[in-house]
């Protein structure tokens, strides 16, 4: 089964919107337009319920080139502005309750890497830094990872270095559950007591190729239900929110793979 | 006293080897490139850096072979990607690449701004960035018992900063996020500050009092190829050109100035 960049973009950011609720204050970092369309997406679904924290403006009522401007050309629009170290101290205080994460590598145990990946002593490729992801999954209620390129590399049984923590690390006494699900180009996992759960199959995949391509163990039960195609009302909310399609621009551009497995 | 200095090169006088310089700025906003092109033409070389959220300064730096450590919570040219330079220098451990996460960066400048020496900060304990920085580790709070990051305070020799205007007296005004500048002007023994235009003195107004300011320096288009609002947007033909360099930054630099 052949699938397109567009469809694996479409059903990534209704996953990620599905898992925001009422009351949710997003914060979207930069160069990541999936999880700046999946935030608007959910603010448009919850009729305004959700706020969405972008680029140091809030609540921009536009569509993403809007939120991708420079918030101080965005006077009218936006009803505040985030200075950048106040959007720390908004983590710090858990006015932000969500924040979506795009890492290299994410493990068994939640654990994100935005860092490098290969050993310390002689890594194969580096990344630009960490920016907040060592702090933000000890201070958000919720961090929701995801990853476009589902493969055993990219959700190996242990990152190669430790950005951001996982579940079972001592010291968190704010509540903060850390990576509470991910989702990718094949499914949509759960962490349930610090365990990746598969909640849903992506139609074009299935439980073994999910399997296959994830480098540690999974609990998926045989019958996980495929992950809901998104609906009129939500592709109508993706043409007005993104029209141009920045959010394939995060998708591989190659022909995804049918039941493969790639490393 | 404020000083005014007559251009950007002169900047490079007052910065020895192997002096710690913090870069103002955020990504692609506001970086005084005007100021390190004084410093790469005046030949100082061995440069402790530190850039909280670094694109093209860090870039021209490393290109230019003047850093020796370089401190940073993230490199990246944004849209445009993973920086060149940056991603050559630590594969090839040309310098010594010290990671921190935005949260302990903060905490160690504010600990030097405030005279102390060190800082908790909300950074997660089981993070490698924590384990790996040697300015980063985890005490028990004293009074909770609670496992807790701390940043020993970062010592800054030097801020560079640029911004859209300077009044008479020295005082700094900027539009929109300050970022990390406001803290590294108190954190820094010196602090040196690029402008585009002279203001009418408006002190209550300044978004960094001239009692953190050393020496002023007029350079209109000072923070070209990166924003100063709203005197400047960025030059994205230009980081575009400086993302498909492979790190030939200086080249891109000459050719466009």
């Amino acid at each position: 089964m052949t699938v397109s960049r567009g469809e694996i973009a479409d059903l990534m950011v209704v996953s990620l919107a599905r898992m925001v609720v009422a009351g949710d204050v997003v914060g979207v970092g930069l160069g990541t337009p999936i999880a700046l369309v999946a935030a608007l997406v959910a603010r448009h679904a919850t009729q305004r319920g959700v706020h969405v924290l972008a680029g140091g403006a809030l609540d921009v009522n536009g569509d993403v080139e809007s939120h991708l401007r420079d918030p101080r050309d965005q006077r009218g629009l936006t009803p505040g502005f985030v200075p950048h170290l106040d959007s720390m101290d908004m983590a710090e205080r858990q006015a932000m309750t969500l924040q979506f994460l795009r890492p290299a590598q994410i493990d068994r145990f939640g654990s994100l890497n935005t860092s490098r990946i290969g050993v310390r002593s002689a890594p194969t490729a580096r990344f630009g830094g960490g920016l907040a992801t060592a702090d933000v999954p000890a201070l958000l209620p919720r961090v929701i990872a995801y990853h476009p390129d589902h493969r055993p590399r990219s959700l190996p049984a242990e990152v190669d270095w430790i950005t951001g923590s996982g579940h079972g690390w001592a010291g968190n006494t704010r509540k903060a559950a850390g990576t509470v699900a991910v989702v990718t180009d094949l499914a949509v996992i759960e962490f349930v007591e610090g365990r990746g759960r598969v909640k849903s199959i992506h139609p074009w995949s299935d439980a073994s190729t999910v399997r296959a391509n994830t480098g540690f163990e999974l609990s998926l039960p045989e019958d996980a239900l495929p992950t809901p195609e998104p609906t009129s009302d939500e592709l109508a909310t993706l043409d007005l929110v993104d029209p141009h399609r920045r959010r394939d621009e995060e998708v591989p551009d190659r022909a995804r793979r049918d039941g493969m497995v790639t490393s | 006293m404020v000083r005014t200095l007559s251009s950007p090169a002169a900047v490079a006088e007052l910065i020895p080897p192997g002096a710690t310089v913090a870069v103002g700025g955020t990504g692609l906003n506001r970086k005084p490139m005007a100021l390190l092109q004084g410093i790469v033409a005046g030949g100082v070389r061995d440069l402790n850096i530190v850039s909280f959220l670094g694109s093209v300064d860090v870039e021209y730096l490393l290109a230019s072979g003047v850093v020796a450590d370089l401190h940073s919570a993230g490199v990246s040219l944004d849209g445009f990607g993973l920086a060149p330079a940056f991603r050559a220098a630590r594969q090839q451990q040309s310098v010594r690449f010290i990671e921190w996460s935005e949260g302990s960066m903060v905490a160690a400048v504010e600990a030097t701004a405030r005279g102390l020496p060190s800082m908790p900060c909300s950074t997660a304990p089981g993070s490698d960035v924590v384990k790996h920085n040697p300015s980063l580790g985890v005490y028990k709070d004293p009074p909770t018992g609670t496992q807790t990051v701390f940043a020993t305070a970062l010592a800054i020799d030097i801020a560079l900063i640029h911004a859209p205007a300077a009044d008479a007296h020295g005082n700094i005004y900027v539009d929109g996020d300050l970022g990390l500048d406001g803290l590294l002007a108190r954190a820094a023994t010196t602090t040196i500050v690029s402008f585009e235009r002279e203001a009418a003195a408006d002190p209550p107004l300044a978004a960094i009092s001239r009692l953190w300011i050393d020496a002023v320096v007029p350079a209109a288009g000072g923070s070209w190829p990166t924003e100063c609002h709203p005197d400047a947007v960025v030059d994205l033909g230009a980081v575009a050109a400086w993302a498909g360099s492979k790190g030939l930054m200086p080249e891109v630099l000459e050719k466009a100035s």
